[in-house]
C-alpha cells in the first residue's frame, strides 16, 4: 500500500513538473523586448534628413543629434580630398625634379646684356607680393589641415603640433582678408594683357620654347603660361575667397550641406592650385635665369626679355620712340 | 626687397583689422554662444571658470 501511494505521488508529480514546463514554454515565447516596435535608426534616418531635438541653449545647432551626410564629408575629407592634394603635390614636384634634371636650369641664350628694361612697376610688384606672401601661408596652413596629423605630428610631439596649429589655424583666418584684397588688384591691374589671343595657341604649340634651347616663340607682356597661371590664379582665388568666406561665417545665409560642399571644393581646388603654384614658383625662381628680377627689382635684362617677351619688348620700344618723336618735334618748334 | 617687406607688413595689418573687426563684432564667449543668462551662476568673471577659461586652468 505504501509502495503504492509513493507511485501514485511520483506520478503526480511528473505530471506537475510536465504541466509547469508545458505551461513555462508559452511564457518564455511572450518574454517582452522594449525596443522592438521601437524605431530603427535607418528608418529615421530614411525619413528625416537629421535627427535633432528641442534644446533651450542659445546655439540652436546644437540640437541636431545626427546628421548622416556628416559620414559621406567625412569620408571624402580623409580619403579623396587627402589623395587629390597628395598625388598633386608629390606629382609636380616629381615632374619639376624630372624637368631640371633635363633641361636644367633655362639660361639667357644670348648673355645678359647689362642693360635693362622696366617689367613691372613698384605697385604691381607690391600687389604680386601681398597675394603671394598670403597664399603661402594660406597653402602651408592648409596643408597642415590635411597632412600635419601624419607628417608634424610625429616629428614635433602633440604638444607643439597642436600650438603649431592653432597658429596656422588663426593665420589661415586671418590673412584671408588680404589675400583676397591682394587677389582683387591683381585682377584690376593685369587683366588687360592676360586677355587670351590667336597667337597664344603658338606659343602652347611651341610648348613656350621650355624644351629647345634657343627656341622663343614669341609673346606679349604675358605669354600663354602666365595667362593659364593669371587665370588659375584669379578663378580658383575667386572660388576659394568664396568658400572660405563660408566656412569663416558659417551658418550666415547657409546650411550645413553648404558648409559640407564649400569645405570639399575649398580642400581639393586648393590642392590643385597649389601643385599649379609649385610650377610657377620654380620657374620664376631657380627655374629660369632672370625671371626673379622682374618681381625683385621690377627691371629685367634686356635680352631676356627679348627671348621671352619679344613682341612686349616691341611694343615698349615703339612707345618710347613715340614719346621721344613727340619731345623732339615739340623741342623743333 | 622693400616693396616685399613692406606687403609682409601691409598684409599683417590686414590680418590684424581683421582679426580684432571680427573678434569685436563677430564671436562670441562661449558662456555667451553655449548659456541663456539663466543658466549662468553669475556673470562671466566672476563664476568659477571666468572669460579666460585657458587661463583659469592654471
Amino acid at each position: 500500500m505504501t509502495d503504492r501511494n509513493s507511485n501514485w505521488r511520483h506520478l503526480a508529480l511528473a505530471l506537475l513538473g510536465l504541466a509547469l514546463i508545458t505551461i513555462a514554454q508559452p511564457m518564455q515565447a511572450q518574454t517582452v523586448t522594449p525596443t522592438a516596435s521601437a524605431a530603427k535608426e535607418e528608418q529615421l534616418l530614411s525619413t528625416m534628413k537629421q535627427i535633432d531635438g528641442r534644446i533651450s541653449i542659445p546655439d540652436q545647432k546644437a540640437s541636431v543629434l545626427m546628421q548622416p551626410a556628416g559620414q559621406e564629408w567625412r569620408k571624402v575629407h580623409s580619403t579623396t580630398m587627402f589623395w587629390v592634394g597628395a598625388v598633386s603635390i608629390i606629382g609636380m614636384l616629381l615632374a619639376l625634379t624630372l624637368f631640371y634634371s633635363i633641361r636644367g636650369r633655362i639660361m639667357i641664350d644670348s648673355g645678359p646684356s647689362g642693360r635693362t628694361i622696366l617689367r613691372f612697376n613698384g605697385f604691381e610688384r607690391f600687389v604680386h607680393w601681398l597675394t603671394a606672401s598670403c597664399f603661402i601661408v594660406l597653402a602651408l596652413s592648409g596643408l597642415n589641415v590635411s597632412f600635419g596629423k601624419y607628417l608634424l605630428l610625429p616629428l614635433l610631439g602633440a604638444e607643439a603640433f597642436s600650438a603649431m596649429s592653432q597658429l596656422a589655424k588663426y593665420a589661415h583666418n586671418f590673412l584671408a582678408f588680404p589675400f583676397i584684397i591682394g587677389l582683387v588688384f591683381m585682377f584690376l591691374v593685369w587683366v588687360k594683357d592676360n586677355i587670351p589671343e590667336g597667337g597664344d595657341l603658338d606659343w602652347l604649340k611651341a610648348g613656350g620654347g621650355l624644351m629647345s634651347k634657343g627656341h622663343h616663340p614669341p609673346a606679349k607682356k604675358f605669354n600663354a603660361g602666365q595667362k593659364v597661371i593669371f587665370w588659375v590664379v584669379i578663378g580658383g582665388g575667386t572660388v576659394l575667397s568664396i568658400t572660405g568666406l563660408m566656412l569663416l561665417f558659417p551658418f550666415s545665409g547657409t546650411v550645413i550641406a553648404d558648409l559640407q560642399l564649400g569645405q570639399t571644393i575649398h580642400g581639393i581646388l586648393s590642392g590643385l592650385i597649389v601643385a599649379v603654384m609649385m610650377a610657377h614658383i620654380y620657374i620664376g625662381s631657380v627655374g629660369m635665369e632672370g625671371a626673379l628680377d622682374a618681381m625683385n627689382s621690377g627691371e629685367v635684362d634686356l635680352n631676356w626679355a627679348r627671348e621671352h617677351h619679344s613682341l612686349w619688348v616691341e611694343e615698349v620700344e615703339a612707345q618710347e620712340r613715340e614719346v621721344h618723336d613727340k619731345a623732339k618735334s615739340v623741342a623743333a618748334e | 626687397m622693400r616693396i616685399f617687406l613692406l606687403s609682409l607688413v601691409v598684409a599683417g595689418t590686414l590680418a590684424g583689422i581683421g582679426a580684432s573687426v571680427l573678434d569685436s563684432s563677430y564671436q562670441k564667449q562661449a558662456y555667451q554662444a553655449y548659456s541663456t543668462v539663466g543658466a549662468r551662476v553669475g556673470d562671466a568673471g566672476n563664476n568659477l571658470v571666468g572669460k579666460d577659461w585657458p587661463a583659469a586652468k592654471h
